[in-house]
């Protein structure tokens, strides 16, 4: 047999996945917890003798994973103005699969750098100022940072024009320092891939090592990029499909998890007819989003606070038609308690309203923060509307992922949470696309195995990831 | 270097031929020139200019409430670090009989360098524009910027 087994050394769980390469087939996946502390090997060979009972391989002619273990890939950002420099940097770290732990806008100052160097990033991206523009900020910047006693990779991509002294004064202080085209060259064009390309290199050359990573390397093929990448080329692959095969079009991953609530779009999002007018950066097609306050476990208690602020009590909040309508504050109260000692409580059937509310405002909040909006202005000829961000109202597939969202009973009734709702006419989310659901976990997986054969991943994922309707009445989908 | 204006109209005013037209000609002067549309908020024409380095911020206002958008935007830039920036306004600033003067005089307040009336050129901004970014004028002999 000609068969695969793709990894993920998550922040929790080692998850393996076999694949039989002929047939087309996911054969089985398992998981076991991951053992970066003390060597992580140990919990990949654990999860492999599960995976092994089932399928009964030894064997596998390649072996490849993906990590976001030890902390994820980190990254920190500056820029010259917050919407813009700062608003690209964020995207072009986030789509490489990062997590972005810091942004800063204009002047780095002395408390900033206070917080830099008591939680140092594994990369920092140091932006600002359109080509021949700002030169100051970014310069100031550098040369605060080459005073910082720990040391990281700076990726530079600013002003062309001030490049050479920034890369200068860093390197002369003894940094790491990759230099790149600006990432915004001209007020209205980003250039996200060479930073994104030199993040996911600096990944592998680097930052494997440094976590403990590679110590998996006799196991495995290699460590080929962040996971949230290997989710987000899925995503990207299943979209585009191949030369040969086509794929499904325009779609959106939902990835609810614990501690962050992730959105990656494929979708231009920028048809427009003649009474909108588009402002703000233009967003790049491929577009990831990370909520680390909408964890369906970490940030339990946060997302009953700020779903209700944030829908202006409409659609969330314990008020009518809330996601948490039905359930009185102290019932609420005590879950949360329960919840926030321990985070890895799976709740029985009579509190399962709750996570599903949870889960509800967390896909409702993250989907309404990755969506454009619109501003609706009356003129004596008719209305004009102000688009920031991608419009995805004509999307359509959306995806879920992610163990609340993959667990659930009725995923679909969950999943439109996110859709887009006449109360909030201005947030411009999908309005009637299909829902599918990534029931056995695999996007990940197909994700690196699109790096050998994009092909065959493509078709295991027309396969695997199924239609499921609103309609079905509970407990259909199982 | 080329200087680098911002270019937009501001507040909620669809009107986009003179804008458009601008954009051509201060191009074709060789100024690089970063325009925003219509539609423009003074956060807009500032987070432009701050990013760009822009030397100058050309406010254009057509419908009638230019004086009610414009407000500010001058405090707002000396709040943005950019408080010296050459700020021009032009398009249909006056709202039914006022003398132009009197609406000069009032845009001039808030901080605008200069102000120009209904069915200014493009050629008067950019004169305007040479001598008070200290540039030589071609009739001079000078051309490059
Ligand atoms: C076409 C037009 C429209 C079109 C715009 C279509 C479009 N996509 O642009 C539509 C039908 C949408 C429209 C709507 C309205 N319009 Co209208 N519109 C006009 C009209 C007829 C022509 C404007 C134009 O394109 N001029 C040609 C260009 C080349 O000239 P310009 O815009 O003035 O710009 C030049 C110069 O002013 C200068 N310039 C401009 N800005 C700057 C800045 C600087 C720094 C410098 C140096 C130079 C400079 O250079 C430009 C290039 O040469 C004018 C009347 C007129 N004849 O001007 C009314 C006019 C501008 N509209 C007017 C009004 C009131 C409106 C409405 C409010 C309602 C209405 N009555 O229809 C709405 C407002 C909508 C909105 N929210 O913006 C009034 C404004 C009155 C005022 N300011 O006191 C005008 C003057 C008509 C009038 N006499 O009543 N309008």
């Amino acid at each position: 047999m000609n068969a695969a087994l793709l990894i993920d050394f998550g922040s929790t769980f080692t998850k393996v996945c076999s694949v039989d390469l002929d047939s087309e087939m996911i054969l089985g996946t398992a998981q076991a917890p991951t053992t970066v502390r003390t060597d992580i090997s140990i919990g990949l060979k654990e999860a492999f003798s599960i995976l092994k009972e089932t399928t009964g391989i030894e064997t596998y002619t390649a072996r490849l994973a993906c990590s976001s273990a030890a902390g994820g890939l980190s990254v920190m950002a500056s820029g010259v103005v917050e919407s813009l420099t700062l608003k690209a940097a964020r995207m072009a770290a986030l789509g490489a699969g990062a997590k972005v732990t810091r942004g800063f806008h204009h002047y780095l100052t002395n408390s900033d750098l206070k917080i830099i160097e008591a939680e140092p990033p594994d990369i920092f991206l140091l932006a600002g100022g359109t080509d021949g523009g700002n030169s100051e900020i970014i310069i100031h910047n550098a040369g605060k940072l080459a005073g910082l006693k720990r040391a990281f990779p700076i990726v530079v991509a600013g002003n062309r024009a001030a490049a050479d002294e920034v890369q200068t004064l860093l390197e002369s202080a003894g940094w790491e320092v990759h230099v790149c085209p600006n990432i915004m060259p001209e007020l209205d064009r980003l250039d996200i891939d060479p930073v994104n390309e030199i993040i996911r290199s600096i990944f592998l050359s680097r930052i494997t090592h440094a976590k403990g990573i590679d110590k998996a390397g006799e196991f495995i093929d290699g460590v080929l990029m962040p996971t949230p990448y290997a989710v987000l080329s899925a995503a990207v692959l299943l979209a585009d499909g191949t030369e040969e095969e086509s794929g499904a079009g325009g779609l959106m991953v939902i990835d609810a998890g614990g501690a962050t609530t992730d959105v990656h779009s494929v979708y231009d999002g920028y048809e427009v007819s003649d009474d909108v007018i588009l402002h703000g950066i233009r967003e790049p097609r491929i577009k990831r989003t990370v909520e680390g306050d909408m964890g369906v476990r970490y940030n339990a208690s946060t997302i009953v606070e700020t779903t209700g602020k944030e829908s202006g009590g409409g659609l969330s909040g314990s008020g009518k038609n809330g996601f948490f309508q039905g359930m009185d504050a102290r019932e609420i109260g005590e879950l949360l308690l329960e919840i926030g000692g321990h985070p890895e409580i799976l709740f029985g059937d009579s509190k399962k309203e709750f996570d599903r509310a949870l889960c509800k405002a967390a896909v409702h909040t993250a989907v309404k923060r990755h969506c454009g909006t619109y501003e609706k202005h009356y003129t004596p000829h008719g209305a004009r509307y102000l688009q920031q961000g991608k419009d995805f109202t004509g999307l359509g597939t959306i995806i879920g992922t992610g163990g609340p969202l993959v667990n659930d009973s009725n995923p679909a009734e969950t999943l439109s949470a996110c859709l887009f709702d006449g109360r909030e006419p201005d947030s411009l989310r999908p309005r009637k696309p299909e829902i599918m659901i990534d029931k056995k976990y695999i996007l990940y997986a197909m994700g690196l195995l699109a790096s050998i054969d994009a092909g065959k991943a493509l078709r295991i994922m027309k396969k695997e990831i199924i239609k499921i309707s609103q309609e079905q009445p509970d407990g259909n989908n199982r | 270097m080329n200087k680098t204006l911002v270019l937009g109209v501001i507040g909620a005013d669809v009107h986009s031929v003179g804008n458009k037209i601008l954009e051509y000609a201060l191009n074709l002067e060789g100024f690089n020139v970063v325009n925003l549309g219509v539609m423009v908020s003074q956060q807009e024409f500032i987070d432009a200019a701050v990013e760009t380095a822009a030397d100058a911020i050309l406010v254009s206002s057509l419908y009638g409430h230019g004086e009610l958008d414009c407000k500010g935007l001058r405090e707002k830039c000396e709040e943005a670090g950019i408080g010296n920036i050459l700020m021009y306004a032009g398009g249909n600033l006056v709202v039914g009989k006022t003398p132009f003067e009197e609406v000069e005089k009032r845009f001039l307040d808030m901080g605008f360098d200069r102000v120009f009336p209904p069915g200014t050129l493009p050629q008067t901004g950019i004169d305007f524009l040479r001598k008070d970014l200290g540039l030589a004028n071609i009739s001079d002999g000078g051309g490059s910027l």
